[in-house]
């Protein structure tokens, strides 16, 4: 049962955590976020003392109950994490990419449902103004029947910080196709309102066993139309032509990919003919993670599922799992070493 | 100059550093990329497979070992993120100068810093020597790179080990940053190029850096502070060259007179004038149409009597445009950054060695890079192995 403030504990102190959910959540009045849970005690501390939290844990058994959590944490731990939320009887939202497998996703949503708890992803480019606006543009059909889709989300990393890189492994934090792919997939799935998907081709590159630029090619399914192919390209190696383009018969609709972003329209040659207005969405990420978690919040309230449930991410997390899979076969057949490129 | 021993790269994820990493390589010289963490090494692999790769802190306690115990010269590219925090951008990389000078078998080192100790708008100058000698930035940026230029030669001497300084200019090349503003602005039909591209460029080729380091390692140094650039080529060289290599029309010129009014807009450059520019992004129109003030407003008006008023709204009528029009004014001549106004950095520049007619760094190979570079950012396409068939299949400028 909700209580009229709503208590919400954090797992993973992470810079997600500290620079994008906690500046929300501190302003929101309904919130009180009791405590920080993260495996370094001395990061949690930090964010603690940064936002005012009264209590730290480093493990999440000891931790004292709460209504809802965020767990942002990285995706190889969520197998482990996911079920001991649930167990606690928390609601749970998650970080994007949310689970290893689809069979994973499944069980947590399934779990989640047999104890009544809800449980969301945190994809927040779905309130992107591009992302939002494209959708209700493309729901209309004011453009006619959609061509294919070529999607991009490239840029040459120069450095690399002080991180250890853990998000670019496929078995801690998926690769470059869950960690920034999760968004991009994401994005042109809740775009094109997909059912369902069906991977034709995937290829990574892989160095030194971090997978570092990843290509997809899919066949994308929508209620009563036919199947839109669609190809989807992450890399932190090469700077891409990064955004959405959806091409129609006679134009194509180029959606920005970040919350200032722009939503236009080409003509085939590249030139832009006309950018929309938006009206819907929001403009800045702190606008989104808002609306986002105001979206989970009344979930938890009324189970009334919202738009970052997560059962309206299964089809991300199942083109990423085939994706994934496709890759592994290769391994496998090529018995290629991590070392090489494949 | 002895034989070189091993040689050290720092920043070797960088657009200068992962480079550089494979023009040594390719030179013969026994060079070692050195990154932080698996990511770093990740990139720095696929940026130069054949090279060796460590990983490891630049600043290790007292007593550990370090990670370039055995090189004898370190080429230091590294810049240590202030994370916005400007005193990180000093103390960090003091901290990593410290680090890399207990490198036990250090003989020498090369230290990479910047034309931005210049100042953004470079002027002309009439004592070479001193300009060098004393330049004066005018950003942050160029702040902290003369700092730690010079905290690395005054600690590198109090060791006895030897000290280049390195004041890189704009590299450009296939996947730098400059190549992607300079191709931009080509493709742009409003650019024009300032005062018709005849100012020094202060650029320089990611391979004909490599190049000349490569000379500076095998030769030994005569100076302890170098410019690095292609003194010879203006922004129209650079520009050409890389409109030529894409199939792009030349950049047009750009009047004199409004090429000086540009360079005047940088060099009058003011805190007051700034503070100004400042004001007038503040979003007093908001405060303006809140309710509470717009409700203030009308009960001031009613009250007012109708020959003010109409005086008033005769003035406003005759005024009010005047600043939609400065501001579709301002929109229009967006301006310049200040690269492409400045005069030339001074001397003594690195040597610059002949273009080889084959292979990495000649001129073919560039035109190739910077081609490829280009198709992959311009327009969207299909990269993974299957072909995706399309009734309409957009034909991209």
């Amino acid at each position: 049962m909700i209580t009229p403030v709503i208590r919400v504990g954090i797992i993973g102190a992470g810079v997600v955590t500290s620079g994008s959910h906690l500046p929300v959540l501190v302003n929101m009045p309904e919130v009180r976020v009791d405590w920080i849970c993260d495996r370094s005690l001395q990061t949690a501390n930090a964010v603690a003392g940064a936002y005012g939290i009264a209590r730290v844990f480093g493990d999440v058994a000891d931790c004292a109950d709460v209504d809802v959590v965020l767990v942002a944490t990285p995706l190889g731990s969520r197998r482990a994490l996911v079920p001991q939320v649930l167990a606690r009887g928390w609601h749970a939202f998650c970080e994007k990419p949310f689970a290893v497998t689809l069979a994973d996703h499944n069980g947590f949503v399934a779990d989640a449902r047999a104890k009544g708890l809800q449980i969301g992803v945190a994809q927040v480019r779905r309130y992107a103004k591009p992302t939002a606006s494209a959708r209700t543009l493309i729901r209309y059909g004011f453009l006619g029947p959609i061509q294919r889709v070529l999607a991009a989300d490239g840029f040459r990393m120069r450095g690399t910080g002080r991180g250890d890189g853990w998000h670019m492994n496929d078995r801690a934090g998926g690769g470059v196709l869950a960690e920034f792919g999760s968004h991009l997939i994401d994005q042109v799935l809740y775009i094109l309102e997909a059912t369902a998907s069906s991977v034709r081709d995937s290829t990574q590159r892989v160095h030194l066993g971090l997978e570092l630029a990843s290509s997809v090619v899919a066949d994308v399914s929508r209620a009563g139309g036919p199947a839109i192919p669609c190809s989807i390209d992450v890399s932190v190696l090469e700077d891409l032509c990064n955004g959405v383009f959806i091409e129609f018969a006679d134009t194509v609709l180029r959606v920005g990919l970040g919350f200032d972003g722009s939503l236009t329209l080409l003509s085939k040659q590249g030139e832009t003919v006309a950018e929309f207005s938006m009206s819907e969405g929001a403009g800045s990420a702190v606008e989104a993670f808002y609306l986002e978690w105001k979206d989970f919040l009344s979930q938890c309230r009324t189970g009334v599922p919202s738009a970052v449930d997560a059962a309206t991410v299964t089809a991300t997390t199942a083109l990423i799992d085939a994706a994934s899979a496709m890759r592994d076969a290769m391994r496998a057949a090529s018995k290629a070493p991590m070392e090489q490129t494949l | 100059m002895t034989a070189l021993g091993r040689i050290a790269i720092t920043g070797a994820t960088g657009q200068v550093g992962s480079r550089l990493l494979r023009h040594l390589h390719a030179g013969g010289l026994r060079v070692v990329g050195v990154v932080r963490n698996p990511l770093g090494a990740a990139l720095c692999h696929a940026a130069a497979p054949e090279c060796e790769i460590r990983i490891g802190s630049l600043t290790p306690h007292d007593g550990e070992a370090h990670v370039l115990d055995d090189c004898d010269v370190i080429i230091n590219c590294a810049l240590e993120s202030s994370g916005g925090l400007p005193r990180y951008a000093y103390t960090r990389n003091r901290q990593l100068v410290d680090g890399l000078l207990k490198a036990r078998s250090l003989k020498w080192l090369v230290h990479f810093s910047t034309v931005a100790v210049y100042g953004e708008l470079l002027g002309e100058w009439s004592d070479e020597d001193r300009s060098r000698r004393r330049p004066s930035p005018t950003s942050e940026y160029g702040r902290s790179k003369l700092y730690v230029e010079r905290y690395a030669g005054r600690r590198a001497r109090a060791r006895g080990i030897g000290y280049t300084a390195l004041r890189l200019g704009h590299v450009y090349g296939a996947g730098i940053a400059r190549s992607r503003e300079i191709v931009e602005l080509a493709r742009d039909p409003g650019f024009r190029l300032p005062f018709g591209g005849r100012l020094p460029s202060n650029a320089i080729h990611q391979d004909a850096l490599g190049a000349a380091v490569l000379s500076l390692l095998r030769e030994g140094p005569r100076h302890s502070i170098y410019g690095v650039a292609e003194p010879v080529r203006t922004w129209r060289d650079v520009f050409d060259w890389h409109t030529g290599c894409l199939g792009l029309p030349p950049v047009l010129p750009m009047a004199d007179d409004e090429s000086a009014t540009q360079r005047s807009a940088w060099a009058d450059r003011s805190v007051t004038r700034e503070a100004l520019v400042w004001l007038r992004q503040l979003p007093l129109k908001s405060l303006v149409r809140a309710p509470a003030t717009f409700d203030l407003a009308l009960r001031v008006l009613a009250n007012t009597p109708d020959s003010i008023t109409r005086r008033v709204s005769g003035l406003n009528r005759r005024t009010g445009a005047g600043a939609y029009i400065d501001r579709a004014a301002q929109a229009e001549a967006s301006p310049l950054p200040a690269v492409y106004l400045s005069a030339g950095m001074p001397g003594p520049f690195l040597g610059l060695p002949s273009i080889p007619t084959t292979g990495l760094g000649s001129e073919p190979e560039r035109a190739r890079e910077l081609q490829e570079w280009y198709d992959l950012w311009r327009a969207p396409r299909v990269r993974a192995a299957t072909t995706m068939r399309s009734p309409m299949r957009a034909r991209w400028m």
